[in-house]
């Protein structure tokens, strides 16, 4: 509920760069034949809302109208009297508040007069259906989906995003470094949560996500729990900085006399290692899940474009079937898991950036 | 743990599901799940997603299913709902028509979560189905919720004994140069510790001049500061919430009248509340004494959200407390009663707690002390 409570300043963050992202999303509208493109988010799945507006709604909705030709307008549930705070956080300077984004996303549209106008949506996993389906009919088009030009973009990170996402990783890091010493068995999800919500909170995140998944239980990395945890247990942490988030998982071993288990993650954890760093711009997802896969007789999962979302990313669902090339400056995590006799799961997840065609783990304990 | 059959409870909500369809002419009914609002999926499956894009399907005629996006939800829903259909769409919503006509073709499907139905679900179903009907039946389920078993009740009662204790802790460890990012770490960190699952704050520091509360900030706390902030933690899938003001140091006369005004409307209506009674009514009641006091002005959207809202397993649920609606109160309903406003007197103020809708009249379910607290300032 509370995700999306970003309090970042807008004076940290130049217009410019704000308008060379607009202009780049121009040039890949007009590319396309768009006249407009629309762009939604909510107080979960902001990415591309938040990219070109440093607007995160964190408890409503928002979408943002990108004509090619006109000025663009950023349209919010919020109420109006938070406005003096969105004029804190955003370079928009054309809001308005409704309960009603459809209507007035079409109203607005309509204003431009074009004829049969094209119109983009962004991102078609979660862009709102009566928001579409308003803008259908009232400019008598047919809305495409644009998620793809737009993320491909995205995924590229400036050397601020940069810099926000390793931040995240410093604090994600550190507040896990203070966990591990309080671990002890019989510990409880929820007493690991509450340490992880104070160190990363005092530190300054603005939001944290955990799940663990503790003595080989079945349903895997799950939300914490009051369940007593006695022999290992798998934690991972996502920590969001600035609006950016960062992502690190490892697995714990509680039980001191459990000696052969901790011998495992040690093997397992240098495998992991040699693969990654063997990564590098041009390889495919295919590949580099193949590779994890082949290495540890189990599954791998590979998320490029990590960052402002902290659930899916630009690829999150062509992960281990698609030919994706990598490149330089994209952020990407990478949770990889085997699972031993009894069930017992070593987890490791990291955050990395592809820099001068290497990766640069930004979650190395 | 996962029900092995479906309790009273479970089956009394899955037949409110059926009423509404043959009401409604419908053959099919789906709940849909943003990670926004997963409350009705919540209610319905037992089932809480971690990822976005979860989805119950209920045709008439027909067993249920849950539709996940990923195996490693599948196997998490697995574990606990009440659902024994349980199909993953591998991220891919394309599957989703597939998976549906497993369990029935639809032509006249009402969509619960019509709000967040992403455009490429909606155009997956209606691609595969020419010339299905999707209807939106979002309200209609919502109230399906909205008065509250016994078992419901006392969970909001723990998510309010909560709020109590995080908000003691707080009290107590408030002073001069706390930022307010330090301050949402120290509640959230004790609502761990009291078992809350999640909490939603928002918070304002100022001298007096906030209009409206917000996410923390770097913003430091000043002697002479007034802290409002609203507590919301969430039990077992239940949110209650308290609203509460701090001053730092003793308060002005300003402040102090501001306060009396905004905690004898909440007293008012507390007071006054029953069953019978429209949400309208509560909202005017509260009302009533801005406008007695001569700050009738201040009652609009432009200085206040409303004058409370239902409560449940969605932090703001129907009904609005606003002067309009008419929805009317039943016993077992929650609602929020806060009178929370902008004065010029002071800033934006708060106060506000959950109220159980009794046979005669109202509970206040949270027990934290009332009155506008001063913390002791820099010596």
């Amino acid at each position: 509920m509370k995700r999306g409570l970003i309090t970042w300043n807008r004076e940290a963050w130049p217009e410019e760069e704000f308008r060379q992202r607009i202009e780049q999303i121009k040039g890949a509208m007009r590319r396309d034949g768009l006249d407009a493109v629309l762009i939604y988010g909510d107080a979960n799945q902001s990415g591309d809302l938040a990219y070109l507006t440093h607007f995160i709604p964190y408890a409503d909705t928002g979408v943002f109208v990108l004509p090619i030709q006109a000025r663009p307008r950023l349209f919010t549930t919020h109420a109006y009297r938070n406005m003096p705070w969105f004029e804190t956080i955003t370079w928009v300077d054309d809001i308005i508040c409704t309960n009603n984004l459809g209507r007035e996303c079409a109203d607005y549209l309509s204003l431009l007069d074009v004829p049969n106008p094209r119109i983009g949506a962004v991102p078609a996993r979660s862009f709102p259906y009566p928001v579409a389906r308003a803008v259908e009919k009232r400019l008598s088009c047919h809305i495409i989906d644009f998620t793809d030009p737009f993320e491909e973009i995205r995924v590229v990170k400036s050397d601020r995003e940069q810099s926000s996402m390793s931040t995240a990783a410093d604090i994600a890091l550190e507040s896990f470094r203070g966990l591990v010493s309080q671990l002890r068995p019989g510990i409880s999800g929820f007493d690991i949560a509450a340490e992880l919500e104070r160190a990363a909170r005092s530190k300054g995140a603005e939001d944290l996500f955990c799940f663990i998944e503790a003595d080989g239980a079945s349903e895997g990395l799950s939300l914490p729990n009051a369940k007593p945890i006695f022999q290992h247990a798998s934690i991972e942490i996502v920590v969001e900085y600035n609006g950016y988030w960062a992502r690190l998982g490892r697995t714990v071993v509680l039980d001191a006399s459990l000696k052969a288990l901790g011998n495992g993650l040690g093997q397992f954890t240098d495998a992991y290692l040699k693969c990654l760093d063997r990564w590098r711009p041009g390889h495919s997802f295919r590949s580099l899940c193949q590779e994890l896969s082949l290495r540890w007789k189990g599954p791998a999962h590979i998320q490029v474009d990590y960052g402002l979302e902290p659930y899916w990313g630009t690829y999150a669902f062509k992960n281990e079937c698609a030919e994706v090339t990598v490149r330089d400056n994209m952020a990407l995590y990478l949770q990889a898991s085997t699972i031993l006799r009894g069930g017992l799961r070593f987890l490791r997840t990291d955050t990395f950036i592809l820099k001068n065609s290497k990766p640069r783990l930004i979650t190395a304990l | 743990m996962k029900p092995t059959q479906r309790d009273g409870d479970q089956q009394r909500r899955l037949n409110r599901l059926v009423a509404i369809q043959v009401e409604h002419s419908l053959d099919a009914l789906v709940i849909y799940s943003s990670m926004l609002r997963r409350e009705n999926l919540r209610y319905f499956t037992d089932f809480n997603p971690i990822e976005p894009g979860a989805l119950a399907y209920f045709p008439l005629d027909g067993e249920p299913c849950l539709i996940v996006p990923l195996p490693t939800e599948k196997a998490r829903a697995a574990s606990v709902s009440s659902i024994h259909r349980i199909f993953s769409y591998d991220g891919d919503v394309r599957n989703i028509p597939q998976l549906m006509r497993k369990c029935f073709l639809p032509m006249r499907l009402g969509i619960a979560g019509w709000e967040y139905l992403p455009f490429d679900v909606a155009e997956a179903i209606t691609e595969s189905f020419p010339g299905i009907e999707l209807v939106d039946v979002t309200q209609l389920v919502d109230v399906v919720r909205i008065v509250k078993t016994e078992q419901e009740i006392s969970k909001i009662k723990r998510a309010a004994n909560i709020a109590d204790a995080a908000f003691a802790d707080l009290i107590n460890h408030l002073k001069p140069g706390i930022r307010e990012y330090e301050i949402v770490a120290r509640v959230e960190y004790n609502i761990r510790k009291f078992h809350g699952e999640d909490n939603f704050q928002i918070l304002a520091t100022s001298s007096g001049d906030a209009r409206a509360m917000h996410p923390p900030t770097e913003r430091t706390l000043r002697d002479g500061d007034l802290l409002v902030t609203e507590i919301s933690p969430q039990f077992e899938g239940y949110f209650a919430q308290i609203c509460r003001s701090i001053s730092i140091g003793i308060a002005s006369p300003e402040r102090r009248m501001a306060y009396d005004i905004l905690l004898n409307a909440q007293q008012e209506a507390i007071d006054r509340v029953h069953p019978g009674m429209t949400a309208s009514d509560v909202a005017r009641i509260q009302n009533d004494v801005f406008r007695r006091e001569g700050f009738g002005e201040y009652v609009s959207e432009k200085y206040t959200r409303g004058r409370g809202h239902g409560i449940g397993l969605y932090i703001d649920e129907e009904p609005l407390i606003a002067e309009g609606n008419n929805f009317r109160l039943m016993p077992g309903m929650v609602i929020m009663i806060h009178p929370n406003t902008y004065l010029p007197l002071a800033g934006y103020m708060v106060v506000g707690d959950p109220v159980l809708i009794t046979e005669t009249g109202g509970e206040r379910l949270s027990h934290s002390r009332r009155d506008l607290i001063s913390i002791k300032s820099s010596p």
